[in-house]
């Protein structure tokens, strides 16, 4: 996929990502019960990677953060819950696009 | 594993399904879930302005996940959900000054159990009356109103406050009321933010049915409108909270791993139940959650 095919795919993403949709495209867009759970259980391993990979690795830092400034531990802190939330669901939606191309 | 800045030695197996069946209940019953990840955390030994610091960090991150799930779904009222930020706001530095007035006395664990059990059994008890009454005017053929009117054995009070002309009146489409005093909503938003910022979490135990039967919003649109408000309201929360020494953000951030997989299954699982069942089942949950803090009260032993 060129560069600029890439970009579109992402942009289409996006905008399917945050877009209102109606009745009869939530009812197309639902995955059947069988993707749902096979994108529940990767999604699931993904975030058990990513706690032994990362959050385990943040625990002495944090603690130097919060010692020397509080202000700045708690942006800090705000950052990390926001990113994390956005990362997941994105890691998610994109999962499930997957498992769907794949398995349909 | 061990959590230095609140200096606890907490299993991260625990907070992980902890955090998931919190974000069950937030993507199904559109709260926060602090309820029960609030005693959740004072059982495994967490103190109560870390819980309650920690919840409030931990629910926005969840919140994100939920609100975007039922925003693609229409059941979100921005207007209304940026309106009651700024109530919000106000009422949780208001809650978050008197858990450092409590800290100075030594007397925080204590006081906010209290109050936290007696909140969580009048929530329950309120909505089991009136979801069985609803119910019940269903059984005996009640005419049925459109989707989104949902329906309620009380209406006829946020009918009532609805007319309350109390300018500046505003306009809330999505919500599908026609007019109501601005003031209302905020006044209800601040009450909302009083106890997020004393008892940690979001308030979805309160704002949710204040929501539903003071303003009369829609049960699903209600549900997503409170996660959204709370991703601002919570994330204020968090700062304030954070800033006065309150916050455990790795905890918060195991949690929301959790919580992540969890909100997934409760939003989908909202389609299959209309607005009175879904109260009906919110039922048990606040007596849970007391269950836990009464545990950790009065036997002073905590679950690790």
């Amino acid at each position: 996929m060129n560069k600029k095919a890439k970009q579109g795919a992402v942009k289409s993403f996006i905008g399917e990502f945050v877009r209102k949709k109606t009745k009869a495209e939530q009812r197309r867009s639902e995955p059947p019960l069988r993707l749902f759970i096979v994108e529940l259980v990767i999604f699931a391993s993904l975030v058990v990677g990513y706690f032994f990979l990362v959050l385990i690795f943040l625990a002495n830092w944090l603690k130097t953060l919060f010692d020397q400034s509080k202000p700045l531990y708690a942006l800090v802190a705000l950052a990390l819950i926001v990113t994390q939330g956005v990362v997941l669901e994105v890691i998610s939606a994109v999962v499930l696009k997957v498992v769907e191309s794949k398995l349909e | 594993m061990d959590f230095l800045i609140s200096g606890q030695h907490v299993n991260p197996i625990y907070l992980m399904i902890l955090g998931f069946v919190v974000g069950v209940f937030g993507g199904f019953f559109g709260v926060g879930g602090s309820f029960i990840a609030g005693p959740g955390l004072f059982a495994a030994g967490v103190p109560m302005n870390f819980v309650v610091g920690t919840d409030l960090a931990h629910i926005v991150g969840k919140s994100i996940v939920a609100t975007r799930k039922h925003f693609i779904r229409g059941n979100v009222d921005m207007k209304l959900g940026l309106i009651m930020a700024g109530g919000t706001i106000a009422g949780t530095e208001v809650g978050a000054q008197a858990i450092e007035y409590l800290k100075r006395l030594g007397q925080v664990n204590k006081v906010v159990g209290i109050f936290f059990i007696g909140v969580l059994l009048s929530i329950s008890a309120f909505m089991a009356w009136e979801s069985w009454l609803t119910l019940k005017m269903k059984k005996k053929g009640a005419k049925l109103r459109k989707r989104k009117a949902d329906q309620s054995a009380i209406s006829n009070f946020s009918a009532r406050i609805q007319r309350l002309n109390l300018p500046p009146m505003i306009k809330l489409s999505a919500s599908g009321i026609k007019q109501i005093s601005l003031w209302v909503v905020i006044a209800v938003a601040f009450v909302g933010g009083v106890f997020a910022g004393f008892l940690g979490g979001g308030a979805g135990y309160i704002r949710m049915p204040s929501l539903v039967y003071i303003l009369g919003v829609p049960t699903h649109v209600a549900v997503g409108t409170d996660l959204f408000e709370i991703i601002i309201s919570a994330s204020y929360g968090t700062l304030t909270h954070a800033i006065k020494g309150n916050v455990d953000i790795l905890i918060a951030l195991v949690m929301h791993t959790g919580a992540a997989v969890g909100a997934q299954i409760g939003v989908t699982l909202t389609q299959y139940f209309g607005g009175p069942r879904i109260r009906m089942a919110f039922v048990p949950l606040p007596l849970i959650g007391a269950a836990l803090i009464v545990y950790g009260l009065v036997t002073g032993t905590q679950l690790k």
